[in-house]
Order: structure tokens, then C-alpha cells, then sequence
């Protein structure tokens, strides 16, 4: 346990991110059996943007989007078995967010009943921010993914939105990749259905 | 019957997983069929619908590098409030928490009962004590009953006795003349000597 939380000083130092995020993932691994926190510093750096963008395409909400890549880089710090040789971290990363993620639009019903409505944030205090990270969507194509039902928005945000290959999307759901096919395919139905009267260039 | 050979491909190749032989294949058959190349245009729009219009891996902008600096000091923070071992969150704080509130409870507990006695035991002192004055008035009522009763006794023996003089002997102004004076007999006792009778030194000694 004494080790352990050793690992957590360095991530509030000023790590160098660019050099820590260019590292591959099999480095990362190397890296964390010379130094685990390094690593894990590493593994922060390199997907809290992806991460964080999935789960806001996912939400449509940038503090809901925020808590759940905070918990899962510490559910990514619970770990043991994250730098092990046969570990997929980028797959497990990607799995836990939009586990996570789902599990919070289901439980948006059930949650609504019982939480205040929190005070909306001026969008002016976190577009700057936000439009870096998860990039600028149009307000029609946002609210056609809000419509789709979640399974197959997830499909849509881990293909379109993190650029992830059929392979990868296989291993974040852990599905055959025939169903990722079929789903996207069903998914893409759906969108286009509803984007219909949206032109490419308005 | 060729595009229901293409049309999976079509949509693999657009999303980028034909490479080589495969892809240019595609790319082929695409530009020689419309049907193909309309579901390839339509893939391609909706792509580029989706994909957003900033370029996500574009240099971070000091907004939002302190953004992430934020991120990652919020986050050590939650990684040291877990890494503090359960059985000390579960037990360093909230035990003796427990044990110093179980002491004054006990010892507030205590307090009352203590307290409690005290009172009951005064009570029961003050019960004694009028117990003890209601004897003791009974006791005084009694006494004084019974020397009430006594006086009664004495003073109606009293009267009893005057009376009996009375009768016996008459009143002073009837009292017989010194000439007719008896003597009480010899054998008389003083007592049976009425009260009111008077024993006079006549000085006449050698009378008898």
C-alpha cells in the first residue's frame, strides 16, 4: 500500500505531457517496470484527451464527461494488471469509459428523480476548453447522435469520433467484429435517417 | 451481381480497413459503378459530418494545458483518498469516534443514575423523616391522650373524694362544737382521718 501511494505524487508535478504522450503503449509497459507511476503518468497523458472526448460525445455534457475520465484513470490506477505483457491497455481504457458512460445514461431516469438539477454552466466559461478538446460538432449532427439509442451511439462516437478501427471496436465491447459490422451498419441507417436534411456544408 | 459482391467492401473501404490489393480493388470498381460510388459518397458525407470540424490532435492551447493541470491535480487527489488503506478510513477515525461517544454515553448514563439514586435516596430519607414525625405526633397525641385521660382520672377522683367529705364531714360553718369533739378512735389510721380535719395544740396536754 506504502508504494502505492508514492505512484500518485508525480501526477500533480509538471510532467513533460508531449514527450509522456507520444510514447506507444508496449513503452508505456516497459516503462512501468522501471517506474510505475511514470507509466501511469504516461497512460494519463497520452488518452485523458481521447477519453475525455468520448465520454462528452457520449453525455453531451462536459462535467458528467469530466467525472467519468477522472474515475476511470483511478479504476486505471486500481489496476494491477495494466502494464502486464498480454494487456490491451488502450482496449481497457476505452471499455471502462464507455462502460461507465452508458451505465450513466441509464441511470440518467433514476438520477433525475432524485438529484437537483445542477445550475447550468455558461458556455461561454468552458467552450474555449471544450472546443479544443472534443472539437467543434454542429448543433443538428449533436442533437441526431442525443436521438440515437446508446448502444449505437457509442458505435458511432468510438468509429467516428476516436477513430478507432473495426479491430479495436471489437475489443473496447468485447464483440465479434461481425457485430461491430452489422451495428455500425444499422447505426449509420439510423443517422442518416435523421440527418436527411442536414446539407454537408449549410 | 458485382455490387452485392462490393457492398460490404464499399463500406470497409470507407472506413479505412482495406489496405493494399484489397482497397485499390474497391477504388476500382467504385469508379466504374454509380450505385457503388453514391453509397460511398453518402458513407463519406456522414463522415464528414461526424468528424469534428477542429482537428482534435492540434497543439493544446494554454487554456486548456491548465485545463489538464487541473485535471491531474483533481485526480491525485482522488487516487491519495483511495490509496488510504480501508481498514484505515474504516477504523483509524471512526472507532475511536465510536468508543469516545460510547464512554459518555456510558458515562453521561451514569451521571443520571447517579443522580437518580441521589434524588430517591433523599426521597426515601424525607419518607423516613415523616414517618417518623407522624409516629412521633402520634406518640405525643398518644402520650398526651393518656395523661388527658389520667387528669380526667385524677381530677374526677378528686371530686369523687370532696364530695365523699362533703358528705362525710359538713361544711365548716356546720362543723360540731369543741364539746361534742371525739377523738378518733385508737386504732384509727391516718388516712381514715377526713382531710379537712385539723389536728389543733390545744396546750392542754396533761388532759389525759
Amino acid at each position: 500500500m506504502a508504494t502505492r501511494t508514492a505512484d500518485v505524487v508525480p501526477l500533480t508535478q509538471a510532467a513533460p505531457d508531449a514527450a509522456l504522450a507520444a510514447l506507444r503503449d508496449d513503452e508505456i509497459a516497459t516503462l512501468a517496470k522501471t517506474d510505475r507511476r511514470r507509466a501511469l503518468s504516461a497512460v494519463v497523458a497520452k488518452y485523458r484527451r481521447p477519453l475525455y472526448r468520448h465520454a462528452f460525445h457520449m453525455l453531451h455534457d462536459a462535467e458528467e464527461a469530466y467525472e467519468i475520465t477522472q474515475e476511470v484513470f483511478v479504476r486505471a490506477w486500481k489496476e494491477t494488471r495494466l502494464f502486464d505483457a498480454e494487456f490491451h491497455i488502450k482496449g481497457w481504457l476505452y471499455r471502462v469509459t464507455a462502460n461507465l458512460s452508458l451505465k450513466h445514461i441509464r441511470s440518467r431516469r433514476v438520477r433525475a428523480l432524485f438529484v437537483l438539477r445542477r445550475p447550468e454552466v455558461p458556455k461561454e466559461v468552458t467552450a474555449p476548453v471544450a472546443d479544443a478538446i472534443y472539437g467543434e460538432v454542429r448543433k443538428e449532427v449533436a442533437e441526431a447522435l442525443e436521438e440515437l439509442p446508446p448502444r449505437f451511439r457509442q458505435l458511432v462516437v468510438l468509429r467516428y469520433f476516436d477513430d478507432l478501427s473495426y479491430k479495436e471496436i471489437a475489443d473496447t465491447m468485447k464483440m465479434p467484429i461481425g457485430s461491430v459490422m452489422s451495428g455500425l451498419s444499422r447505426a449509420r441507417e439510423r443517422l442518416k435517417k435523421l440527418l436527411k436534411n442536414t446539407e454537408l456544408e449549410p | 451481381m458485382s455490387c452485392r459482391r462490393y457492398r460490404d467492401s464499399v463500406v470497409l473501404f470507407a472506413d479505412g480497413e482495406l489496405t493494399g490489393d484489397a482497397a485499390s480493388d474497391v477504388r476500382l470498381h467504385v469508379a466504374g459503378c454509380e450505385s457503388c460510388a453514391a453509397t460511398l459518397g453518402e458513407l463519406e458525407k456522414l463522415s464528414a459530418l461526424l468528424t469534428p470540424k477542429a482537428n482534435a490532435d492540434q497543439d493544446p492551447t494554454m487554456a486548456e494545458t491548465r485545463f489538464w493541470r487541473s485535471f491531474e491535480a483533481d485526480l491525485a487527489l482522488r487516487v491519495h483518498t483511495q490509496a488510504t488503506p480501508f481498514w484505515r478510513r474504516a477504523i483509524v477515525l471512526p472507532v475511536p469516534a465510536a468508543v469516545c461517544m460510547g464512554v459518555a454515553v456510558v458515562a453521561l448514563g451514569a451521571m443520571v443514575l447517579q443522580q437518580r439514586g441521589q434524588v430517591a435516596q433523599v426521597r426515601g430519607e424525607l419518607r423516613q423523616l415523616e414517618a417518623k414525625i407522624e409516629t412521633e405526633q402520634a406518640d405525643v397525641v398518644y402520650a398526651s391522650s393518656q395523661r388527658l385521660d389520667e387528669t380526667i382520672a385524677l381530677m374526677n377522683a378528686r371530686k369523687a373524694r370532696a364530695a365523699e367529705i362533703q358528705r362525710v364531714a359538713p361544711a365548716k360553718a356546720s362543723f360540731p362544737a369543741e364539746s361534742t369533739f371525739r377523738l378518733p378512735a385508737p386504732n384509727a389510721t391516718p388516712s381514715d382521718i377526713p382531710a379537712n380535719i385539723r389536728f389543733v395544740d390545744t396546750g392542754s396536754a396533761d388532759f389525759y
